[in-house]
């Protein structure tokens, strides 16, 4: 981290999370910097702010070693004059978070595991160091402009904060079985952080939100068993991130480097996939010819889908029929023909 | 005072890396701390080689590793070249270059480089001997197809 801290302009605002709000700002040696403000919250007293600031500036010395291609470098950190705030300035990524991209729907498979390449890479690092995250979800993963993942805002939270933190910061999802049983964060807990996050980046937002919300459920045990998944995505996704989400800790991946060694051997077919909450349509590109499958949801008895084959256009050749289903059918067995059909395709 | 090795063995596009402490006094069993294997992604070969550099550079420097011995290449007894063979020798030159990148000294061994480094036998009865195996290291047993990477440690260790 830089001993010298150089003069800062600040921009427009990036966005606002659990701890303050993120700017865009100029600093002139690393030139276009990404600001987190920290401000003191109005309720906190002096004494409960003083505790959370020292522990906080305490912990830049960790942010200061977590160098690495796939973490978000901090630069430096600094006590605001006020006395009610703290800065740091960090990498500016303007690839934004993973956060939009899951809102939009469903990542493609190789998308997604490129990501998790990345992202690992840099957990693993800052496992190796002794260091967890404790705070991975897609708003916290953040592309720069080499298109590369990288984990951001790194020692924010702490275990007595959790689950406070949790409730308010989107990462209520992410706490594992554990945590909510009052045991605290470690590795284990950082890597069914980061199962959960793959499958949300798997579904996309309407998917994931027609089911009970995590939160709800995880401390009633058996969570990854209850998951519902898309058919598309392929049996060996499945294990992998139904093992970092096991409940049993000792069952889980035990370190980063073996989610990545899990993930090395997964098929990666590349159907791009757009959810809505009555259908669902897939489309993936063969030389010169589109793929499409159809899922319509009718209702939630009935449902029917259909699978065909047409060129491209501007291209030679006719459609041609891939499947379908026998009428109208109920959901379970549509999903069956459809997760046999997808892997009939691979 | 302890040092760290690691011996890295490539076959196919498998990679066995064990992790060891060697202790000051050479007396004391080199104690294992992790025998793992990773493998080539899947999918298009640059970027899935890209990403095993990454992972082997990343891996050395983290865990502050202050040698690496990986085993070189060889021809196949009695048997042409074929083409898995030149593939692993593609995984291999990976290794080699991150191992390098770290600037941690890196020791290529052979077979050979083993048996005059090592003891009085060959290598491969080396690696068949059970209780060799369980008097000369202590911490977590290598798996018995990593006792290739755990023996560079050992002739590492005895040069």
């Amino acid at each position: 981290m830089s001993s010298v801290i150089p003069a800062l302009r600040l921009g427009g605002k990036l966005g606002a999370g659990y701890f303050g709000e993120v700017f865009l700002g100029q600093d002139s040696i690393h030139g276009d910097v990404a600001v987190k403000v920290l401000v003191r919250n109005p309720s906190d007293d002096e004494t409960k702010w003083r505790a959370f600031k020292e522990k906080f500036l305490a912990e830049a010395q960790h942010l200061s070693r977590a160098s690495h291609r796939n973490v978000v470098q901090v630069f430096y950190i600094e006590e605001l004059p006020d006395g009610d705030s703290i800065r740091f300035c960090m990498a500016y990524c303007p690839g934004g978070s993973l956060q939009a991209r899951f809102e939009a729907g469903p990542m493609p498979l190789r998308d997604v595991r490129d990501v998790a390449t990345d992202v690992l890479l840099g957990l693993d690092a800052l496992h190796a160091r002794g260091m967890l995250h404790r705070d991975i979800k897609p708003g916290n993963i953040l592309i720069d402009s080499e298109g590369v993942a990288k984990l951001g805002d790194f020692g924010l939270v702490t275990d007595d904060l959790i689950l406070d933190y949790g409730s308010q910061a989107g990462y209520y999802d992410h706490i594992a079985y554990e945590v909510w049983l009052g045991e605290g964060t470690s590795r284990k807990t950082d890597i069914w952080a980061m199962g959960m996050t793959l499958y949300r980046l798997l579904h996309g937002k309407v998917w994931y939100e027609a089911s009970p919300r995590p939160c709800s459920v995880i401390a009633d045990g058996g969570f990854a068993d209850s998951l519902t998944w898309l058919p598309h995505v392929p049996r060996p996704w499945r294990r992998v991130i139904k093992k970092m989400l096991h409940d049993d800790a000792s069952l889980r991946y035990k370190t980063a480097s073996q989610v990545l060694d899990a993930l090395s051997s997964v098929p990666v077919p590349n159907w791009s996939t757009v959810v809505t909450p009555t259908s669902i349509r897939w489309e993936q590109t063969v030389v010169s010819r589109v793929r499409i499958v159809e899922w319509t949801r009718h209702s939630l008895r009935n449902h029917e889908w259909r699978a065909w084959s047409e060129p491209l256009p501007g291209t030679g050749g006719r459609k041609k029929r891939l499947g379908e289903s026998p009428g109208m059918v109920g959901r379970l067995q549509a999903v069956r023909q459809l997760e046999s059909f997808f892997e009939s395709q691979s | 005072m302890a040092d760290r090795y690691v011996g890295i063995v490539v076959v196919g596009e498998k990679v066995t890396v064990v992790d060891a402490e060697i202790p000051g006094d050479p007396q004391e069993p080199v104690v294992i701390l992790s025998d793992t294997t990773w493998s080539l992604q899947s999918g298009d070969k640059a970027p899935a080689l890209a990403l095993l550099y990454r992972r082997c550079a990343d891996y050395l420097r983290e865990h502050r590793i202050e040698r690496v011995i990986i085993k070189a290449s060889a021809l196949p007894m009695g048997g042409g070249v074929k083409l898995a063979l030149l593939s692993s020798a593609e995984v291999r030159g990976v290794i080699m270059a991150a191992a390098a990148s770290t600037s941690i000294p890196v020791d290529i061994y052979s077979k050979a480089v083993i048996s005059r480094n090592y003891g009085d036998r060959k290598v491969d009865e080396y690696l068949k001997d059970d209780e060799f195996w369980s008097t000369r290291l202590s911490g977590e047993q290598p798996r018995k197809s990593s006792r290739e990477a755990a023996m560079l440690i050992l002739a590492a260790r005895a040069r």
